[in-house]
């Protein structure tokens, strides 16, 4: 696709797709493998750069391979990696939750919101991974904890992009509902606010999400025992490269089969919107 | 900040002025009985026992610990030097991340080239590397602004790629056949026209990056606002390390107004993007 293609009318009756999706799938297929190629490509270099280092610093991306395997295969998947991945979910689904409840009040009832801007922009700057420390000290270091501390952080970008969201709908579709639905509040909110509020709403939990996994690791490295980031961090200072780097590489591919399902249920809840994206610039 | 202020909108005629600034008082007032609120919700969950108190210090003590640290130069030097790590890692992502980003969104080739690795790189979370950098670079600053340059990266590239992919095939025809070189394109054209989403990107990524780099500083011990968090904790001195929390917080915040300010400076001219905040 070059930027000097100029845009067809999609054929009536046929869902609009965006730019790029209407290829000759030959080439896709083509374009697929060459992407996947450059990345074997980078793999070879790091196997290649491992194998004439004579530092000690870098182990061959085979020996991090293996024993990322043997991690995965034995008794540290059921007690790092799997405790570590449920952790950040569970904490990643609490603070969607309190975000977008929060959200919606904030975003919905704007007379609230100059008496709690200040608070909540305050707030939400404090960097979550300075709160770590100083809650381990006052609660102690459980699962609890390093759940809501990940709760915690990933309810700003949630709070923020709700609220937001709301607050750019069009009145049109908010007036349409009072019409057209009971006028309840919750009518209005659930049948036209929030569904035309959540692709912004989505790329709040993308974000959510990604630190969520960010957290997830800090509350591991700090007074912990046990998860990835423990792991990691444990093998460096026993100068044991090759565990750590299967440590981030684990962690790697975690967030990106975590980012990958998200996208997949975003475009399920996005269908419709792809199709609008078009629209609205045309 | 963006949001349409709920201020009636007041004529500009020269006798409405006083009532303009009553209104604008009226709103800081809010602000500040909204801040005061947080304040007493705190005090009471001490006083409750919600929060321990022996380990969670007052509201009062935080404060003056606050100011006499930051007059004596240790709690300013800490925020310097995590400034400065956060300066140099965004500035480095920048620097990457724009024109590569404009790369791929430019050269469909180029993007499906790249695909893989960035997809594969994008969500690996920044401070899994802490362990990687301290080995790589030590304990010196180039650790810091390694990972919060990696960490800043992605949302800079993604926003760059993205913007140039929204670019509408329209002005660039229009340029190339107004007889604009490719160069011109890109400079009078193409870069104008990304610049609003570069400067969401950028914003995203700025607010990230506070939090990568106090996280390095509290994992690693390199200088800066984490470290004297650890420090001030080990020494027993809860005080400080609230106050230092409590830094860290005014600088994030001070972060944010900044570069939302420059977003709408840059980009006020252009709908709302659905990037999100953060």
């Amino acid at each position: 696709m070059t930027m000097h293609e100029t845009r067809k009318a999609p054929p009536k009756g046929v869902p609009f797709r965006p730019r790029g999706r209407s290829r000759v799938r030959g080439l896709t297929v083509v374009r697929a493998v060459a992407g996947m190629a450059v990345f074997a490509l980078l793999l070879f270099a790091w196997e290649l750069a491992g194998r004439h280092d004579t530092t000690g610093l870098l182990p061959p991306f085979s020996d991090v391979a293996a024993e990322m395997a043997a991690i995965l295969t034995g008794e540290r998947l059921t007690t790092d990696v799997l405790p570590s991945v449920l952790r950040a979910l569970l904490g990643f689904a609490l603070g969607s939750v309190i975000g977008m409840t929060a959200g919606v009040v904030l975003g919905w009832w704007r007379r609230l919101d100059p008496w709690l801007r200040p608070p909540v922009e305050f707030l939400r700057a404090v960097p979550t991974p300075a709160l770590v420390p100083i809650a381990v000290v006052a609660f102690g270091a459980g699962n609890a904890l390093r759940v809501w501390v990940i709760a915690l952080g990933a309810c700003w970008p949630v709070l923020l992009n709700t609220m937001d969201g709301l607050r750019r709908v069009e009145p049109g579709y908010i007036d349409s509902a009072r019409v057209y639905t009971s006028g309840r509040t919750t009518a209005v909110l659930g049948r036209a606010a929030l569904p035309a509020a959540l692709p912004q709403i989505t790329s709040g939990l993308r974000i959510g999400l990604a630190l969520s996994l960010i957290l997830m690791v800090i509350s591991e490295m700090i007074a912990s025992s046990s998860g990835l980031g423990y792991l990691i961090l444990q093998s460096q200072r026993l100068y044991a490269l090759t565990p750590m780097y299967a440590g981030v590489l684990i962690l790697a591919c975690t967030g990106w089969l975590l980012t990958l399902l998200f996208s997949a249920a975003e475009r399920r809840a996005l269908v419709w919107f792809e199709g609008m994206k078009g629209r609205n610039h045309a | 900040m963006r949001s349409t202020s709920p201020l009636p909108t007041v004529p500009p005629a020269e006798r409405h002025r006083g009532r303009r600034t009553w209104f604008m008082l009226i709103h800081v007032g809010k602000g500040l009985a909204g801040i005061l609120g947080l304040v007493l919700l705190y005090e009471g969950a001490r006083a409750t026992g919600i929060l321990p108190r022996d380990t969670i210090p007052g509201a009062h003590s935080i404060a003056t610990t606050a100011v006499r640290e930051l007059l004596d130069g240790s709690l300013t030097t800490a925020a310097g030097d995590t400034l400065q790590a956060w300066v140099l890692g965004l500035a480095a992502a920048c620097a990457v991340g724009v024109p590569v980003g404009m790369a791929l969104g430019a050269s469909s080739w180029a993007d499906s080239l790249a695909k893989v690795t960035v997809e594969f790189l994008r969500p690996v979370p920044a401070v899994a590397l802490v362990p990687v950098a301290v080995v790589s670079f030590g304990l010196d600053i180039i650790m810091q602004v390694f990972l919060v340059g990696f960490a800043c990266l992605w949302p800079v590239l993604i926003g760059t790629r993205h913007g140039v992919r929204a670019i509408d095939p329209l002005m660039i025809d229009s340029a190339r056949m107004l007889g604009l070189t490719r160069r011109a394109v890109l400079t009078r054209v193409s870069l104008p026209a990304t610049l609003p989403a570069i400067a969401t990107g950028v914003r995203l990524a700025a607010s990230l990056g506070v939090i990568v780099a106090v996280a390095a500083e509290i994992v690693t011990g390199s200088p800066g606002l984490g470290q004297y968090l650890t420090q001030a904790q080990q020494a027993g001195d809860d005080a400080a390390a609230f106050a230092s929390v409590l830094m860290s917080g005014l600088l994030g915040l001070a972060v944010n107004i900044l570069f939302v300010a420059a977003e709408v400076r840059v980009a006020g001219w252009q709908q709302h993007s659905t990037e999100g905040r953060r």
